[in-house]
């Protein structure tokens, strides 16, 4: 009778035990998480990789020049004020006009007097732009910042600055003029590496952005029939640099982290602000929290350590683990709202890559019909003007799509959003490429 | 024959029948009332608590939802209340045996019951009248889904259920578990099946009357003579083991153990019922969660969801609130305290003993619970959709705990069993609705929230002895009110300790601003502001049409380019004043345009159009800061300018820029007495912008001989800049303190001209005056700041009022840089910008 009383005592006992040895597990658990991310906020302080605001400032500033930032600024600025000419928006490239389907020179254009006046206004603009390129890259400019609540204008303005450029060269092709048109598509890509703060994801989305913006108004020109060996060797020298896949996918997760870091005391303020006072969301993040979403950024970044082949694919299956519907908790809700970016930075990773390739085809197709007097049978004859296999390839390794006709030479890849190989069929080739198609379907005169 | 005088007094045939009834009616009266004022007054204080908290998104609702709740809450009480009680005191046996009819007996009862849910009905909806007046509840979106009929039906059906159920069992917590099972089971039954309002009646009319026939004839019995009980061991029933003596022989020997099997004996059937209640609960909401998984059609699968949580819920906050009041209440019943007390039994022992196992049950209903809701998630796979599936689950965990705490507080104070039982629900809500009030309102850290839910169980291990002793006197309710105004007082100390020492304005300072805002606060404020012409493409040559943009949704480029939100809501000049204004018509011009004008004739009519409205203002009236007109201006006077930097300055190019010269200066004056901070700011930023023009070498000769004197004067004239600071200062102030911008009656945080002041004190929200005219005060003192030093300091406590770093005031402003974030109306005083232009005089 005793023992069985003794037992009831202890089952009664028994779960407020198990509170107090789940408490205490937690309360070690924390202490060790705590030591851990102490350490390796040391490590990312020693190796000068940021760990918050301050610290990415600092970051910011040791990697950019200040050099340039006047004149950029002004260029930002007068950029910034060109969009409200009156009829900018109505034009092509700088507001949401479209270019002629067959754009060719002396062809039919009914925008162009507006096109001329336009940049014969934005002139100073484009001289600016030219001056600024001058200048070291990547540029610093006054940033706040404050996680991912950083504003990025100057990223944003810079694209303005990209629209003149690809107006100015359209238009200069369209006059035959096509030693200014070089010279607009290369300070394009001046431009690009002004801005290219490539440790932060939106940062390189836009690089790239305005990178592939000057491979469509290089596949735009090859309609256009002007360019000479010289000048296509330019160009192509412009797109030749295969993408650095592993590099970039590592560079993004060096201020990734920082800004996700940063964010992390004030991840209230990135919410919608009927759910910020939500006492959820207003708990403190426990070192534990901190440390399993750093090491979920890191997880991610080291997918790039097997180099480039299947790095999508790892990419994918990391992330899949971190989101996983059996993952529950914090680390999960506060991966879960800043993560998505990284899925889209491995998918956009793949498609600039093929896209540079096509161009770099593109280019070689019109340098071989230059140098021998016809168009190559095949894309292998390219080996010709310098291109290796790889680059009439898409990344799986398809060869590009190739075909004559009588006044046309078509190079297409595939429409990344309808399909995800290259098409064996041929593309409607009574038409040029459309303005939506360039970055996949070239048509060479 | 003497005898026969006295007879007639004890035979029923008698007796005053009506005497009878009036007393009977009496008696149930004095019963009925301490519930129905209880109810009342616990109902008025929940509604109080959750109106006083404005920022409440529910708040509209409440009133309706406490409209039915008091009289389902009385109707499902009241039985055991008349009943349960009297069957507790062992009176209703005694009344059995009086001379009166057991009709009567019953039949009172009922009709009492009965009168008393009329009344509690009648006083909900006077205090929907009150409290939803107060909350704007009766527009049509809150009560158009309400169906009143449908409600009463149900609140008369649990009454007689509940009364059929009192009368059924000798245990009113038995009976009281059947209640809620037995409705529930009717709820979910009905609605799962009854999709008809008519059909739904019906069956709460079927199922009352019957309820009532059953209670009808149940009470009867009970009221029967019944034959002596045979006490045989061999045929032990289900209602002989909850009947059981609780005094246990296997108890007597260790007495803490003793102590643990006592409670758990005597308690037996709420337990089993509560573990019941509890595995319903769960397993309810699992099941169906199954069930929503396998079904494919998806209107089925919405109908199943959205039987779960309501139920599922509801049942498992009663069975926590009745967990915590079988704490002490079962000790209540019968006395039964007064037997340990007699012995000497240490109150740590009893307080001890009493907890553990109802505490025990609340751990593994939470650890199954986290089990339950685990699986849910992961069969459901909702985790992807709810991402902050753990910390509700952590959340609901605490509640369990809050809920637990307060009923077994409150099982100490109510003396009787069925009250307790009946006040736990409602009391289970109260802590909820203040740390609701605490955490909105009062700004109470979380912390300290979560510290004083320990403290119901201080107060009841304090005063444990005190209880078993039955003494109930003052110093047992002194000491018990103490704990309570503690409990109520430690969320607040942050707020009264703000309220306390935050700073006021002195009586000086303040009369300085009720003179200026005397000057300017009524003055109309319909300053003209100026229109651009939206430009007129060929794609749409419809009238001058002009967009009207609100502010911070205009085409600003800053949010897209920001990673996320931007911070506070403001990104400098992009983010201000953006409106364009009211359609542009301009009909003189209208017929001018052609149908695809070049570049150079659409400047040449907005530039036309931005004159013809200046030219309808003296100089000395206030302009509307009119973004993007002087946008458009101080663009073309710099593209113009970076012309003739190129080419030299030919005629045509200076005429055009002194021409947006004169504009732009023009606007800069009028923005300039603009009564508002906003305004201020952006005639800061234009004013830097001209700043810049005038440094430009060969300014003077590019500007025109007006122009130059013009710029040069409006810039140099600081005393005017200071005053018109001070003027719009004073005006926002005037509109902050009586809550006349927009934003400060939308939106519950304290705000200057727009301008959201932080609140990085908790608490300040609710002296929210005093702060706001503070923070006034303290850009009143760098606004008349006279030296460096002075300004310094006052700089700095302007950045602690805006906690914001220092080094973001005296800022110089960047043209058209959206980057550049403004987070005070302060930002650019006294930056390089305004050093160059004081020094141009």
């Amino acid at each position: 009778m005793r023992q069985k009383l003794k037992w009831i005592g202890l089952v009664s006992l028994l779960p407020i035990g198990a509170l107090v040895v789940f408490l205490a597990y937690v309360a070690y658990q924390e202490t060790i998480a705590s030591a851990d991310l102490e350490r390796k906020l040391d490590e990312m302080r020693e190796a000068g990789e940021p760990f918050d605001n301050a610290s990415m400032a600092i970051y910011f500033e040791k990697h950019t020049r200040k050099e340039g930032t006047e004149a950029w600024g002004e260029v930002l600025a007068m950029s910034n004020v060109s969009r409200d000419l009156p009829v900018a928006s109505d034009l092509p490239s700088v507001g949401t006009g479209k270019y002629p389907q067959d754009l060719r020179v002396g062809s039919d254009w009914p925008d162009e007097p507006r096109v001329a006046e336009y940049l014969n206004e934005v002139r100073p603009i484009l001289k600016r732009i030219h001056l600024a390129s001058e200048f070291p890259k990547p540029v610093w400019m006054p940033l706040h910042f404050d996680g991912f609540g950083t504003l990025l204008q100057p990223i944003q303005d810079c694209r303005l600055a990209v629209g003149i450029l690809d107006l100015d060269a359209a238009h200069a092709l369209y006059h035959n003029d096509s030693e200014r048109a070089l010279k607009d598509l290369i300070a394009m890509r001046s431009v690009a590496d002004a801005f290219d703060w490539s440790w932060w994801a939106v940062a390189q989305y836009t690089t790239w952005s305005i990178q592939g913006w000057q491979r469509t108004s290089i596949n735009r020109s090859l309609a256009m029939d002007v360019w000479n060996e010289e000048q296509l060797a330019k160009l192509s020298a412009e797109v030749d640099k295969p993408l650095d896949i592993v590099h970039a996918w590592k560079a993004s997760y060096v201020g990734q982290i920082g800004m996700f870091l940063g964010s992390l005391d004030n991840v209230v303020e990135l919410l919608p602000r009927e759910q910020q006072k939500n006492p959820l969301w207003n708990l403190p993040i426990l070192p534990s929290t901190r440390l399993a979403c750093l090491r979920g950024h890191e997880a991610l970044k080291q997918c790039a350590d097997q180099g480039e082949d299947g790095l999508m694919k790892r990419a994918k299956t990391t992330f899949a683990s971190l989101t996983d519907g059996n993952s529950l908790g914090l680390t999960r809700m506060y991966l879960g709202m800043l993560l998505p970016f990284d899925a889209l930075l491995a998918v956009n990773l793949d498609r600039q890559e093929t896209a540079r390739r096509l161009t770099l085809t593109s280019l070689a197709v019109k340098r071989f019909q230059l140098k021998h007097k016809r168009w190559p049978n095949n894309l292998t004859e390219l080996a010709d003007v310098g291109l290796v296999s790889q680059d009439w390839t898409t990344t799986s390794s398809e060869v590009f799509g190739y075909h004559v006709t009588e006044d046309l030479v078509f190079v297409w890849s595939f429409d990344p959003i309808n399909a995800k190989s290259v098409s064996k069929s041929k593309p409607v080739f009574q038409l040029l490429a459309g303005d939506d198609e360039l970055n996949y379907l070239v048509s060479i005169r | 024959m003497e005898r026969m005088d006295y007879e007639p007094v004890l035979t029923e045939a008698t007796m005053d029948r009506s005497l009878v009834l009036r007393r009977l009616c009496w008696k149930e009266y004095r019963q009925l009332l301490p519930l129905i004022v209880m109810l009342a007054v616990m109902g008025l204080l929940l509604q109080c608590l959750l109106l006083l908290n404005r920022s409440n998104d529910q708040l509209p609702m409440l009133p309706i939802y406490f409209f039915f709740g008091l009289p389902g809450l009385y109707a499902a009480g009241v039985g055991a209340l008349l009943v349960g009680q009297e069957k507790e005191n062992r009176t209703l046996y005694w009344m059995a045996s009086l001379p009166i009819q057991k009709q009567d007996l019953v039949g009172i009862k009922f009709l009492a019951g009965f009168a008393g849910l009329i009344a509690v009905w009648i006083i909900s909806f006077v205090m929907l009248l009150v409290t939803g007046g107060l909350s704007n509840v009766f527009g049509p979106i809150y009560f158009k889904d309400i169906d009143l009929p449908h409600a009463v039906l149900y609140s008369v059906f649990l009454l007689v259920l509940g009364f059929a159920t009192a009368w059924g069992f000798r245990s009113t917590f038995v009976g009281l578990l059947v209640l809620v099972g037995v409705a529930l089971t009717y709820t979910v039954g009905t609605n799962t099946f009854l999709s008809s309002d008519i059909l739904n009646a019906l069956t709460l009319i079927v199922a009352s009357a019957v309820s009532l026939g059953v209670g009808w004839v149940v009470a009867l019995q009970s009221l029967s003579p019944t034959s002596p009980p045979t006490f045989s061991t061999v045929n032990a029933s289900m209602s002989s083991y909850f009947e059981r003596t609780v005094v246990d022989p296997r108890a007597i020997h260790t007495p803490w153990s003793a102590l643990v099997w006592q409670f758990a004996l005597q308690n037996r059937a709420m337990l089993l019922g509560i573990s019941a209640m509890f595995l319903i609960s769960l397993s309810s909401s699992f099941f169906v969660f199954v069930a929503h998984n396998l079904v494919t059609n998806p209107q089925a699968s919405a109908h199943i969801e959205n039987l779960v949580p309501i139920p599922a819920i509801l049942i498992a906050f009663i069975a926590i609130s009745w967990l915590g009041t079988i704490v002490f209440q079962s000790d209540n019943l019968y006395r039964r305290i007064r037997f340990l007390a007699d012995r000497g039994i240490a109150p740590i022992a009893v307080w001890k003993t009493r907890q553990i196992v109802p505490l025990g049950m609340l751990i593994m209903g939470a650890i199954a619970f986290v089990l339950a809701a685990g699986g849910n998630l992961i069969l459901y796979k909702a985790v992807n959709v709810w991402p902050n599936a753990g910390m509700l689950v952590l959340a609901a965990i605490g509640c369990m705990w809050v809920i637990y705490s307060i009923t077994q507080w409150m099982s100490q104070v109510v003396r009787s069993p069925i009250i307790a039982a009946i006040l736990a629900p409602v009391l289970g809500i109260l802590p909820f609705a203040y740390g609701n009030l605490a955490w909105e309102v009062l700004e109470a850290p979380i912390w300290l929230l979560a510290m004083v839910t320990t403290i119901p169980m201080i107060a009841t291990y304090r005063m444990t002895q005190h209880w078993m002793d039955g003494r109930m006197g003052k110093r047992f309710w002194l000491e018990h009110a103490g704990w309570l105004a503690l409990t109520l007082l430690i969320p607040a100390t942050p707020f009264l300790v703000v309220w306390a020492t935050y700073p006021s304005m002195p009586a000086k300072e303040w009369s300085e601003f009720e003179t200026e805002m005397k000057k300017h606060a009524s003055v109309k404020r319909s300053p003209l502001e100026i229109t651009l012409l939206a430009p007129r493409s060929n794609k749409n040559d419809s009238e001058f049409e002009a967009e009207i943009v609100e502010p911070g949704t205009a085409p600003l480029e800053g949010g897209e380019a920001a990673m996320g939100a931007s911070p506070g809501g403001m990104a400098g000049l992009g983010d201000v004043e953006m409106r364009i204004g009211a359609t542009g018509e301009d009909p003189e011009d209208k017929d001018q345009l052609p149908l695809n004008p070049t570049l150079e004739e659409e400047r040449s009519l907005q530039l036309d159009f931005i004159e013809r409205q200046l030219s309808w203002v003296a100089d000395t009236q206030p302009i509307s800061s009119s973004y993007m007109a002087t946008k458009r201006l101080m663009g073309d006077a710099m593209l113009t300018r970076l012309r003739m930097d190129d080419d030299g300055n030919s005629d045509e190019l200076l005429k055009r820029y002194q021409r947006d010269l004169r504009n732009v200066i023009r606007i800069i004056r009028g923005v300039r007495l603009m009564r508002d901070l906003r305004a201020q700011q952006i005639a800061d930023q234009y004013e830097a912008w001209l700043v810049q023009e005038v440094q430009r070498e060969g300014a003077k000769f590019r500007f025109g001989e007006e122009n130059w004197s013009d710029a040069t004067a409006q810039l140099s004239d600081k005393d005017s800049r200071r005053t018109s600071r001070f003027r719009a200062l004073s005006v926002d102030l005037h509109d902050a303190i009586r809550g006349v911008s927009q934003r400060a009656r939308t939106r519950p945080e304290h705000t200057l001209g727009n301008y959201a002041i932080p609140t990085n004190k908790s608490g300040t929200r609710l002296i929210s005056s005093r702060h706001v005219a503070t923070v006034a005060w303290h850009l009143k003192q760098l606004i008349n700041a006279s030296d460096e030093i002075a300004r310094r300091k006052a700089m700095e406590t302007v950045a602690r009022d805006w906690d914001t770093p220092i080094s973001k005031l005296g800022q110089t402003a960047t043209p058209f840089a959206t980057f550049q974030a403004l987070a005070t109306p302060s930002s650019l005083w006294y930056g390089e910008w305004e050093k160059q232009a004081d020094a141009l005089k």
